[in-house]
Order: C-alpha cells, then structure tokens, then sequence
C-alpha cells in the first residue's frame, strides 16, 4: 500500500497497493473457480448436500405398506426415466413401471429422498397391511430437483418443495432380520 | 526438527485448516441464518435499483450484492463477500504484523493466528457484514503502517471511509491510523491532515448509493437520512435482545453468537464464533497489560531520571499501537447503545488484539522457541476440537455441547 513508490526512506513496506490489489482479486478468482466451475450447487442436492449425484447411498426407511399408495409427488418434470405418479395439476399420470415412480420418503436419519423402486423390490417380501417396518436399500442419487410437490398421506395436500432434494431408485432393498 | 520449524510447520496447519473451515459447506444452510436476510435482501434491492431499508450505510451490502452477481439470489450468493473478504483478512493480518513489528515472523504468527480462530471464521460463512468490516478496518491500519508519502496515507484515509461506509462504527479505525503515522513517522506527520478525507469519502459513497437507488441524493436528503439513522441507533440502545451481552464481557467471551445452526438428519451443524480460546486468553491478557507494562517501565525510568532510550520506545510502539486499535474500536460500544451491544461487535477490535499477540508471539519467540511452541500445539489442539463447530461439520447435540459447554456459548 506503499503507493507512494519508492520503498525504503523507512524501511521494508511489505506490501504495494498493487500487490495488495492482486492478492484480493486472485483469491476472489480462486473461489470463483472453486464454486463456480465446480458447480458445487448443481451437483448437491440442497437438503443432503453430501450426497452427490452418481454416488450410492446406503439408506434405511421405516415405512408401512400402506405408504405404497400414500406417499406421492405431483410434478410435470421428466427426470430422465423418473416420474411422480401426478401432474402438476394433480392429476394421475399412467406409469408404464412402478419401479420408475419417484416417492417422497425420510430415511431413519431424517433425510427427505424422493426414491423410485422400493415396492417393485420388495413385492414378494412386504409384511402385512398396518405393520411399520424398516428397510436398506442402496439408493442411486441420479437427480437433483426442487420441481415437485409432495403429499404424505392418501388425500393430503400437496406441498412444494422449498429446498432441492436427491431423486433415484432404490435398490437391493431388504428388510433387515 | 527444532521446536522453530515444527512452529512453522503448525502455522501453516493453521492457515489451511482456517480456509477448508471457511468454505466447507459454505451454502448451508440454504435459507436465511441470523441477521443475513435484513442484508442480503437489501444487497439484492441495490440490483434492481429499490431503496435500501437496512439501517447501516450502503458499503457492505454493495459488496454482498458482488456475491449475489455471480452466484445469484441464494445462499452462496449472499454469503461470498464474508468468505473473500475473510479469506483476504488472513494476508491483511499478514501484512500488518509484518509491517507493524518490522519481522515477517510476526505477520505469519497473526495471519495463521486469524486463520484458525473460529471468531473469524464464524463471520467469513455468514452473510453478515462484520468480517468484512474488520477487513477494511484492518486495512485502514495497515496502509496508514507501510505509508511513506502522503499520497499512501489518503490511501489509508479512502479505506477508513470505506469502513466507516459498511457500518459507521469503522470510523474509528481513523484514531489508530492517525497514531501510526504520526508515532512510526514514516510518512510527513502534516499528513494526517489527510484523514479528513474519510467522512468525505463515506458521504460519497452514500450519495452514489442513494442516487443509484433512485432515492433524492442531494445533501439535504442526505443528511436527513443520516439523522434519521443516528437516532433509530440511539433508540436501539433501549431495546432488549436475549443474545445481546455487554462490551466488557467480550473480553471474556462471555456471550459468542451461533450465528448459523441447521439440522442435518439426527445431527446439527453450528458455527459459532466462539474464538479460539488460547488466542482469547493470550490476546486480551497482552492488550490489558502491554499499556500497563509501558506505563510501569516509563515510570520507572521516570523515578530513575532517565529518559527511555529510543531503541526500548521504538520497540513498545507496535505493540501499543495494537493495544489502542482495540480500544479505540471497542469504545463506540462502550457508551451510547445501552444493552443493544453484541458480541460481534467486538470483532475488529479482536483483530488488533491478534496482531499484538502475533507481534508477541515473534518476539518471545527469538528468546523462549519452546515456550512459544507450546503455546502454537495448545492452539492447534482448540482449533481442532473446535473445528466441527466453527465450520458446520454434522454433530449431535451433545457432541456440540461439549465444545459448546456454557448455556451462553449454546444457540
């Protein structure tokens, strides 16, 4: 900050305006760079900011078969070969396979997924009517979206989602013995 | 390896881990923390040219509106002005204790000292304004440090009116700045005269803002909105805040702010601005007793009738220096705002205490390396336990609380 050029009438300035100037727009360049070109917000879903897309989860849900039908999202959006089983305007859309239907679930840990092939898994496995049960499934994290609305109960309302949430099927799914 | 490098070799642990805590996870929590939404709604207002509705001046919420350009209207938008500037603090303090204590040791003590403190760290993740406040301050202290000609000392002079334009409480870094040209005598002592371009420069930039928002920008209206603010401020003084905690019992740490808290399926992520307790210790024990220790020392040269010899008056002026930066900053709190005083206040005045400490660190340094080695180990063990909730790295509660052990220091 030495502008006044010559350095050392007093000694070492230790610093220039220049370099000074420099350093602080490197270092915004830097994180520029860091945030920006990494695409650290595209990538990572805003309510499970460590899962990002392409990995595998291990998740574990406690659901009841009841929630086969009860959980929805209501959504206009294509992810890839993921759907919601409703339009946005609520009305039902025809899947031609369940195991590409996307539902709104929390896992043990509260972490809100929206997961596709849960049931088409556990056909031959599922307990009975009314009996809550806990399953692990890898989960794909494929999508990231906000673009959803979700219903937790069989005439609930549809509420949309504020922050983006991790959508992809489940897979491997057991119940635990 | 002597007990020197293995210093070194800390303090560089120190400046990493200062920035990985500083980014990681930056963007969380994805909705507004603490006091963020009165500035990044503001910041966002300056874009699309609508009045501000914030009570501070302009400055700081101009700079959060840079964030907002490239990363647009989220929390990382809002939130990327703290990290640069409290990223740029870290060579700001570099600098300083560098050219303040006339030793490059001394400026890497204070860097890597503000790097791995989570006081710092706190308000370099949080769209707040108060990092980059001290940022400036510190700054203003620095350019009226290194200045040699006039011209380096207006430099000093526009910084300091920049600070005073984030918050009005940045004015006061102008009494530490005018002490270090006029004692260091490195630039003509006239130039302090040069310092009154600060209030020019401060009404400057509000004008430009007033007037970029469409808003009257002549001095009339101008002064009208100052006035208004000055007494809102004063008001402010008889309001209650459960967080609020009076100026004295910063030193103590008394009341640090969470200033961002997110649950994270069964855990939570904090960052606190509890600082890091041996820098908290060290630095407020050596701006107490560094004045107190000149004054004995000049006293009892005084008794004896003899005069302090120049090289020992030379050497206490940093240090003084330091000891008057923080009390000059600290002294708005102290009088006018009644228990409307926050712990962040505190934080530019911190910021000379740790440039004390770095200066004193270096210098004891050359006569006790274990001593000082030792106190750099103990620091890297805080920091490192403190680490999850100054950076916002998952934990239960109780795991917090355990680093977070006063009802005061807990959200």
């Amino acid at each position: 900050m030495d502008v006044g050029g010559k350095a050392n009438e007093g000694g070492e300035p230790f610093v220039t305006l220049e370099r000074a100037v420099l350093v602080f727009l490197l270092i915004g360049f830097v994180l520029w760079l860091i945030f920006g070109v990494l695409g650290y917000e595209k990538g990572h879903p805003q309510l499970t900011d460590s899962w990002a897309i392409g990995t595998v989860r291990l998740v574990e849900i406690s659901v009841v078969p009841e929630d086969r039908d009860a959980l929805a999202c209501a959504s206009d959006s294509a992810f890839g070969s993921l759907r919601c089983r409703y339009h946005a305007d609520e009305t039902t859309i025809d899947p031609a396979n369940e195991r590409d239907v996307i539902q709104p679930m929390n896992t043990v840990k509260n972490e809100l997924l929206l997961g596709a092939g849960l049931w088409s898994d556990l056909e031959s496995s599922l307990p009975e009517k009314g009996h809550r049960f806990t399953v692990a499934c890898n989960f794909h994290v494929e999508v990231v979206t906000r673009s959803a609305s979700l219903r937790w109960a069989p005439h609930g309302t549809f509420a949309p989602l504020v922050l983006t949430a991790a959508a992809g099927h489940l897979t491997d799914c057991v119940i635990p013995k | 390896m002597t007990s020197r490098q293995t210093t070194t070799a800390l303090l560089c642990g120190f400046v990493l881990l200062g920035i990985v805590l500083r980014i990681h996870a930056l963007a969380e929590p994805y909705l507004f923390t603490f006091d963020e939404e009165l500035f990044a709604r503001n910041a966002h207002r300056y874009l699309i040219r609508l009045q501000d509705l914030n009570d501070h001046p302009p400055a700081g919420k101009v700079f959060i509106a840079l964030g907002l350009i490239l990363f647009g209207y989220g929390s990382l938008g809002w939130r990327f002005a703290s990290l640069w500037f409290g990223i740029y603090t870290i060579a700001i303090g570099y600098w300083l204790g560098s050219a303040l204590f006339r030793d490059r040791r001394a400026g890497f003590f204070v860097g890597a000292f503000m790097a791995a403190d989570g006081f710092f760290i706190a308000y370099s993740r949080a769209g707040l304004m108060d990092g980059v406040l001290t940022c400036f301050v510190l700054a203003t202290m620095l350019a009226a440090v290194v200045a040699r000609r006039p011209r380096g000392v207006a430099v000093a002079a526009v910084l300091g009116g920049v600070a005073m334009s984030v918050k009005w409480s940045g004015a006061f870094t102008v009494f530490p700045a005018v002490a270090a040209v006029w004692t260091l005598g490195r630039a003509p002592k006239w130039s302090v005269l040069l310092f009154a371009l600060v209030p020019l420069v401060h009404l400057a930039i509000w004008t430009a803002a007033l007037a970029w928002t469409g808003q009257p920008a002549d001095p009339a209206s101008l002064f009208k909105v100052m006035h208004d603010l000055f007494w809102h401020h004063v008001e402010l003084g008889k309001h209650h805040n459960g967080l609020a905690s009076p100026w004295y019992s910063w030193i103590y740490l008394y009341h640090p702010i969470v200033t961002k808290l997110s649950s994270h399926g069964l855990g939570a992520r904090y960052s606190s601005s509890v600082g890091n307790l041996a820098f908290a210790v060290a630095s407020a024990l050596l701006v107490l007793g560094a004045p107190l220790a000149a004054l004995v020392l000049a006293t009892l040269a005084w008794l004896k009738k003899k005069a302090p010899n120049a090289g020992a008056r030379a050497e206490w002026k940093p240090y003084l220096l330091c000891a008057f930066g923080w009390l000059a900053m600290l002294s708005p709190w102290t009088v006018g705002r009644g228990e409307f005083t926050f712990h962040y206040h505190y934080l530019p005045s911190y910021g000379f205490a740790v440039v004390l400490l770095g200066g004193a660190a270096a210098r004891l340094e050359r006569v006790r390396a274990n001593a000082v080695f030792g106190f750099v180990l103990a620091s890297a063990v805080i920091a490192l336990y403190f680490a999850p909730v100054w950076g916002e790295y998952t934990v239960s509660e109780a795991a917090a609380n355990r680093r977070l052990v006063f009802k005061n220091w807990q959200p």
